[in-house]
């Protein structure tokens, strides 16, 4: 072999590059080799994929790996053959001579020369796989009947290889264009000639197509590593004693290759555990009527730019109360949280750090991360996780991923004269107190402010404090913005003074000086040119965690304001109905004001109903339902508006008609003459006056037949 | 050896730095301040789409902050880790400079000062003084105290 060859490192490069992809294609087509053994073109492209390969071993003076891929090609000459009949255990060692390629290649590519290990063993288990056969016939020596030589002209003539380098450097210049455009486009708008409209809107135009195009280029299916996971469930499987079926489908999905590449573990991970801790083995499952075998299914589609990830599997499912026992001996759950916690809210439990079922603290599966671990990975990379499981039945995990990492959807908020960016991915709702509310809703516990949100308790941070420049924090009685924050193991709200628009904005990282602040994730530049940094939503939620930073900085807070809110009691939204009858209801219960049109007001069969958000939501006219006639109010309601309060229950929204929403009372609830009617608890006195507080219960589930009738029958004859 | 040094200043110090180094020298520029960053970094600038951390050299230098007549320039240049721009009062001219007018540090010197100069260039009626840029840039133990807070260090 002359030396010249040999130190071609192009030539080498070329092969190794080219040997991956031959070795993952082989590994795919053992896979489904060994479930059709009669697909003669599966055999024939393993064939050919080890016939390159000894070719140009040969060329390239591999001698050992040439002698490994020679003898694997006279056992798949066999297998073509049919001396040698195809069986779990040749494809156990094929899979074998695979991962010896393998592991051959990944050392030429780090020394340039082959190892000096010779392949002993797999040698000889391909000579024992072909004894019988050697014995009929002496091994052909016949070149397979194909022209080009597989792996070289597969994908060749359409696709080229870029390094991934000069793709990150056409993504940065498309975000500087966009950035550009943003300008331009500002400019043409406000203050530029008319002329310069035209050619404004065609660079926007372009910008976008340029850069949805080179976003592309980065995309790859997510096939690209699920391909990894029939070995790894079959090999698995097989240590386990299991029998499992891997399903998968939406391979062609396309994901950007960072985000790829960051979820491939995450998913391993939770294969593994589908296989480990879900899919019984064969005989539970033919005890509890299942089939023997066991299905684990990998789905992936797009929806709403982003990119959902499914794995189910059909095993033993999560039971709630284990997970519970676990939780509170472990400590991570109080006693009185857990009574009231769903039984979903309890499975989601598996991903607070610490988690684990197993009594010891070592970890059984010893693979050293958990489901923690796999929710901080997803959420690094701007993804989320849940879960859910029908105990028996199975569990199913919902993975939803960004596109790409490098342009996002960010809500702007405001906090003094600096604005920041919030990866709109965190961002769950916005919540507004106006000044009056404010100073009541936010209550402290000791220097902490904590905001009840339909009844659960939400820790606050204050934006400007936390960033060290309103020392104070807000002045009472202004108004106040919430943003509330889903992070690791639960959500925050983070107090800003103003809340602006959402944005596409381009990621740009923080240079190293800055990279030890957690609190910043990059820095973007607006269509002002403006820089604005964007905020952490781990590392906020991190300080969220630590009391310390409330110790070190106190706030003062005026004492009357304090006690006042720590005052004990019940929040209850006031309401009228009729002249002048005071009602209320548990501010827990209310998800949301809202105010409708009459004309908005439809009918679903007898049902008064609206659209919110997509669905129907029936309504309840409370005054239909709870007031004599004499009492009502004419009707429509004075302005043609209708109050509303929605509450939700079991995924369902219902909306409430009344009057006039009148205050928000916290004060200790005394129920007396209880449960005069259907829908009303009873009275109490609330605020120095009597008042009637509905039950939400009864209210849902009374028969309101003739009410809504009624309430019908008089809104068609308000708008003839 | 003759090399070539773009020179400015900071106080009433003369420093220099490698002409190949620089990038550009900008006018003062919009910033976007960093909450909770070192003092020593002023803040962001977009510098065409890139963006570029400024670092206040008389901060860092332990001088008193700038007199409201001088309004800064800013010396970009390229780092492993990223553009930052050196805040500097004024850009003087590119010198050539040959290895003879080279000597290390006086011993006497203030250590923020040793810190981030390599040596010093006799000119003929005043000093110059070679700046470790690196160095320079570093946030020296006793002003990182924000950024080793144990709140920010998981």
């Amino acid at each position: 072999m002359p030396e010249e060859i040999l130190n071609n490192a192009d030539l080498i490069q070329e092969f190794l590059t080219e040997s991956r992809d031959n070795m993952d294609q082989m590994e795919r087509d053992l896979m489904a080799w060994e479930k059709q053994p009669a697909s003669r073109d599966t055999l024939d492209r393993i064939f050919r994929a080890i016939h390159t390969l000894k070719g140009t071993c040969g060329f390239l003076g591999f001698t050992k790996l040439e002698g490994l891929a020679h003898q694997t090609e006279g056992l798949l000459g066999h297998l073509r053959e049919g001396q040698i009949k195809a069986s779990p255990a040749i494809v156990t060692v094929l899979l074998h001579v695979l991962d010896s390629v393998r592991r051959h290649t990944g050392h030429i590519e780090r020394t340039g020369k082959e190892e000096s290990e010779s392949f002993g063993s797999v040698l000889a288990a391909l000579q024992a796989l072909q004894e019988p056969a050697l014995t009929e016939t002496p091994m052909p020596d016949e070149i397979p009947d194909t022209e080009a030589p597989a792996g070289f002209g597969t994908s060749a003539e359409n696709s080229i290889r870029v390094k991934v380098g000069l793709l990150d450097r056409l993504m940065n210049l498309a975000g500087e264009l966009v950035l550009v455009r943003n300008q331009i486009s500002q400019l043409s708008q406000n203050e530029g000639p008319q002329m310069l409209a035209g050619p404004a809107q065609k660079l926007n135009r372009i910008t976008s197509e340029l850069q949805a195009s080179i976003m592309k280029t980065r995309l790859q299916p997510i096939g690209n590593i699920w391909s990894k996971f029939p070995r790894l469930v079959r090999d698995a499987a097989m240590a386990g004693d299991k029998k499992i079926r891997l399903e998968m489908s939406g391979q062609q999905t396309e994901l950007d290759k960072s985000i790829i590449e960051a979820v491939k573990d995450p998913l391993t991970h939770l294969i593994r555990n589908c296989i480990d801790h879900g899919i019984e083995t064969p005989e539970r499952r033919i005890a509890a009527g299942k089939p023997e075998e066991g299905a684990i299914c990998l789905r992936a589609c797009h929806e709403a730019g982003l990119v959902l990830i499914e794995i189910s599997d059909d095993g033993g499912g999560i039971r709630p109360e284990i997970i519970r026992e676990a939780a509170l001996r472990r400590g991570l759950l109080a006693p009185s949280q857990a009574d009231t916690m769903t039984n979903y809210d309890l499975i989601q439990l598996i991903f607070l750090p610490g988690f684990s079922t197993s009594r010891e603290v070592t970890r059984l599966s010893g693979r050293g991360i958990g489901m923690d671990v796999v929710k901080t990975n997803l959420d690094r990379i701007g993804g989320a996780i849940e879960v859910a499981s029908a105990p028996g039945q199975g569990t199913t995990f919902k993975i939803k991923l960004p596109l790409t990492l490098a342009i996002i959807p960010a809500l702007l908020v405001g906090s003094g004269d600096e604005r920041f960016a919030i990866p709109q991915a965190s961002v769950r709702e916005l919540v507004r107190l106006d000044g009056a509310d404010a100073a009541r809703k936010i209550e402290w516990i000791e220097d902490s402010p904590v905001y009840r949100l339909r009844g659960q308790l939400l820790p606050l941070i204050d934006l400007g404090r936390e960033l060290g420049f309103s020392a104070q924090g807000h002045e009472m009685g202004q108004d106040i913005n919430i943003v509330v924050l889903d992070a690791h193991g639960g959500s925050f709200g983070l107090i800003v003074d103003h809340v602006q628009d959402t944005e596409e904005i381009v990621v740009k990282p923080l240079g190293r000086l800055l990279k030890s602040l957690h609190v910043f994730a990059g820095a973007t530049i607006m269509g002002d040119g403006h820089v604005i940094l964007i905020l952490n939503v781990l590392g906020l939620a991190q300080r969220v965690k630590n009391n310390e930073a409330n110790e070190k900085r106190p706030v003062p807070v005026p004492t009357a304001m304090k006690e006042e809110a720590r005052a004990p009691g019940e929040e209850l939204l006031v309401f009228q109905l009729g002249d002048d009858g005071r009602w209320a209801i548990a501010l827990s219960e209310v998800t949301r004001l809202e105010e409708f049109d009459a004309a908005k007001i439809e009918r679903e069969g007898a049902v008064p109903a609206v659209q919110y958000q997509g669905k129907i939501m029936p309504l309840l006219p409370l005054s239909h339902l709870l007031l004599a006639e004499n009492e009502r109010l004419a009707f429509p309601a004075s302005s043609g508006k209708f109050q509303v309060i929605v509450h939700a229950r079991d995924g369902l929204c219902y909306g409430l008609l009344v009057d006039h929403i009148v205050d928000i009372a916290r004060e200790p609830l005394v129920l007396q003459r209880k449960g005069l009617r259907p829908g009303i608890l009873g009275s109490a006195i609330i605020q120095n006056r009597i008042t009637k507080i509905v039950d939400i219960d009864g209210l849902v589930n009374l028969d309101a037949g003739r009410a809504n009738g009624q309430f019908l029958g008089e809104m068609m004859e308000s708008l003839n | 050896m003759k090399r070539q040094l773009c020179t400015f200043t900071v106080g009433n110090l003369l420093f220099g730095v490698d002409v190949l180094s620089v990038q550009e020298v900008l006018r003062p520029q919009p910033m976007t301040r960093v909450p909770r960053a070192p003092s020593l970094i002023r803040g962001l600038i977009n510098l065409r789409g890139q963006i570029l951390t400024a670092v206040d050299l008389r901060e860092r230098l332990g001088l008193p902050a700038a007199p409201p007549e001088i309004s800064g320039m800013n010396v970009v240049v390229q780092l492993p880790g990223g553009l930052a721009g050196l805040l500097v009062d004024q850009v003087g001219e590119v010198l050539d400079l040959s290895a003879e007018q080279f000597e290390a540090n006086p011993v006497t010197l203030r250590s923020t000062i040793r810190e981030v100069i390599s040596g010093v260039y006799k000119l003929k009626d005043r000093l110059l003084l070679l700046l470790d840029i690196q160095a320079a840039v570093t946030i020296p133990a006793a002003v990182s105290a924000p950024i080793h807070d144990p709140l920010f260090s998981n």
